[in-house]
């Protein structure tokens, strides 16, 4: 399996993914990949124990997006939880969901972000809670500009950037004609059309 | 308060100690350059930017390099830029020791203290603004004095398990006074303030400013609000933190918060009173009806009478609560207020209220005052680290869905504060003019 196979097959199965994980994935191969992205990892039961210790019985709307964005950011069986969010619609979807914009990013360059930081953010790109929405809402020219005012905030807090060719692996479909390293190339990727589809 | 923070902090590592190493402490604007001579000591200075990250809300961060003294950089405003524009060094012609400053500060340390600390003052910026109206109330003045000065300086003696910490400014600080502290039962803490609320900007310059300004141009029916409201008040403010105690008939809530009240005192009280009464009714029918529009429930509006004060109160109904073990947070409070001749009473309780009401029925108008423009005490660190306690579970979820942080390194934290509320007996923190003392008690 080529980088590109395992990111591509990455992107659709998780919300983010490291570079590491991507490596893993290539190492391992597409069957194994897939296997084990199917299967319930044993960390799972312990993440569930952890997320009911963060339930509020008095959970507001907000609170419960807030636990479902932490679920997203932080489960170890990120399918299982894609599928759970989106639901019937996952499989037709080819537009990044807001959510997958930004964890995309912020779990690719390991940047904390806390889910209610992220939440007025998601609402203002499209996302709304328990409706998988549809493409049109998700992009138009209103959401690009405010995905690329987003994607400069997540990297602007990155501390360190993988070398160019780790990067086009982890951001992009294939490599892209762009130019620049870094901080530079990571914008532009992110505000490229390309990183708008999975 | 991060200021504070930091020396109350460096205080309780440096008593923690059986003889006190710390030699000298030198603090640098934002940022903090100690020397310490102990490992021990260092080992858990090195401790501290986690415990300040919690306490200021800030990042904190820690560089350490080797010498004949280790030195520690405690970098808390961020700006780790600071050192090198001043031009400083630890050793050398430009060293900070040579700086006029420097030397008028060293020569008000006291005789016999086991650390001095300088700060520029000039250098905090940021740190001395106002982030909000509670904040402009407890620590306007000080930051105001620092705001205006060139440098603090701040010298810490330890006789067994009492710790005096004292910081003296050379800003002008102008001579006030403030009323006893007011004591009542489950007592937490307390604080007696001069503040001049009528000329001072305690709403922030921004759009939730102007909101809550608006809000309360309606609670009090169009008056100005610096002449005929917080120009009313007289300047001696008081506030009072206790522990709740839970009506067995009612139940206890998951998450426990103390009860808390601030106490004023007014011109032409029985007037004044009925206009705050008025506004706290308009306030607490726009949040019953709101709280209606998203279907929760609203507060019941009642009277009492105690102590010879009829007052006014609201309390949630628990009759259909089923588990009343676990009673959802709006229980922690019973709303009240209170005006009794010159006496305002804000209390987020009923209860708290009424021990308020016997507290201020002891005073006969002529309590003595003394010197200064801030009283702080913390009488009761245990309770603080039991209700730290109850409240374990909250905060980490609070800290991990707000904040971002990871649920073993959000509990760590809280252990921390838990244990550091346990190290304390009592603290006292008084403010006058330009001099600042901490009197801290150890178990």
């Amino acid at each position: 399996m080529t980088p590109q196979d395992a990111a591509h097959l990455l992107r659709a199965s998780t919300f983010g993914f490291t570079a590491e994980q991507l490596r893993f994935a290539v190492d391992e191969g597409r069957e194994k990949t897939l296997e084990r992205l199917a299967a319930r990892p044993a960390a799972y039961a312990a993440f569930e124990d952890e997320v009911a210790l963060l339930t509020n019985r008095e959970a507001s709307e907000i609170d419960k997006q807030h636990l479902m964005r932490y679920r997203a950011m932080h489960s170890p069986w990120q399918r299982h939880d894609k599928e759970t969010w989106f639901g019937s619609v996952a499989e037709e979807r080819r537009v990044k969901t807001p959510v997958e914009f930004a964890l995309n990013l912020s779990i690719a360059f390991g940047v904390q972000m806390a889910p209610a930081e992220l939440h007025g953010k998601l609402v203002v790109l499209g996302q709304r809670f328990h409706d998988p929405g549809r493409p049109r809402r998700w992009l138009n020219g209103f959401t690009r500009v405010a995905r690329a005012k987003l994607a400069a905030e997540i990297v602007g807090k990155v501390q360190r950037f993988p070398d160019r060719r780790d990067l086009m692996a982890l951001l992009a479909q294939r490599e892209l004609p762009m130019r620049g390293e870094g901080r530079e190339l990571a914008l532009a990727i992110a505000s490229s059309e390309e990183f708008q589809w999975i | 308060m991060r200021l504070v923070c930091l020396l109350i902090a460096t205080a309780i590592v440096a008593g923690a100690q059986p003889s006190p190493p710390a030699d000298e402490l030198l603090l640098d604007g934002a940022v903090y350059v100690l020397q310490i001579r102990d490992v021990a000591v260092l080992r858990e200075v090195a401790e501290l930017p986690a415990m300040f990250g919690k306490l200021t809300g800030g990042a904190v961060t820690l560089a350490m390099y080797p010498g004949e003294k280790s030195i520690v950089v405690l970098d808390v405003a961020g700006n780790r830029t600071v050192v090198p524009s001043r031009g400083f060094t630890t050793e050398g012609p430009n060293k900070l020791a040579s700086a006029s400053h420097y030397q008028e500060a060293k020569r008000t340390a006291a005789e016999g203290s086991v650390a001095w600390a300088y700060v520029d003052t000039t250098l905090l910026g940021p740190a001395l603004k106002n982030a909000d109206p509670m904040d402009a109330l407890l620590n306007g003045p000080w930051k105001e004095l620092l705001r205006g000065s060139h440098w603090m300086s701040a010298a810490l003696k330890i006789d067994g398990k009492k710790l005096r910490l004292q910081a003296v400014s050379d800003g002008h600080g102008e001579a006030r006074s403030v009323l006893p502290n007011l004591a009542v039962p489950r007592e937490l803490g307390a604080a007696s303030l001069w503040r001049d609320l009528g000329h001072s900007a305690l709403l922030p310059h921004s759009s939730g400013g102007v909101l809550a300004e608006n809000f309360l141009e309606i609670f009090f029916t169009g008056r100005n609000l610096g002449e005929e409201v917080f120009g009313k008040l007289q300047p001696e403010v008081r506030l009072v933190v206790a522990r709740q105690e839970w009506n067995p008939k009612i139940g206890t809530p998951e998450v426990q918060y103390p009860a808390a009240a601030l106490v004023f005192r007014a011109d032409a009280g029985e007037d004044f009173g009925e206009v705050m009464e008025e506004a706290w009714q308009k306030a607490v029918g726009l949040t019953n009806f709101t709280r209606g529009q998203q279907a929760l429930p609203g507060l019941i509006l009642d009277r009492q009478t105690y102590g010879g004060v009829t007052f006014t109160y609201g309390a949630f109904s628990a009759r259909n609560e089923k588990d009343r073990e676990q009673l959802p947070v709006r229980f922690n409070l019973r709303p009240a207020i209170v005006h009794s001749g010159p006496y305002v009473i804000l209390s987020t309780t009923a209860e708290l209220a009424r021990d308020l009401i016997d507290a201020v029925n002891r005073e006969d108008g002529r309590s003595p005052k003394s010197g200064g423009n801030t009283v702080l005490e913390v009488t009761d660190p245990a309770g603080i680290a039991e209700l730290l306690t109850v409240d374990k579970r909250a905060m980490v979820r609070q800290s991990v869905l707000e904040k971002g942080k990871k649920p073993a390194e959000a509990a760590a934290e809280v252990d921390q504060m838990i244990a550091w509320a346990r190290k304390v007996k009592r603290a006292r923190l008084s403010i006058d003019g330009c001099t600042a003392q901490l009197d801290m008690e150890l178990n």
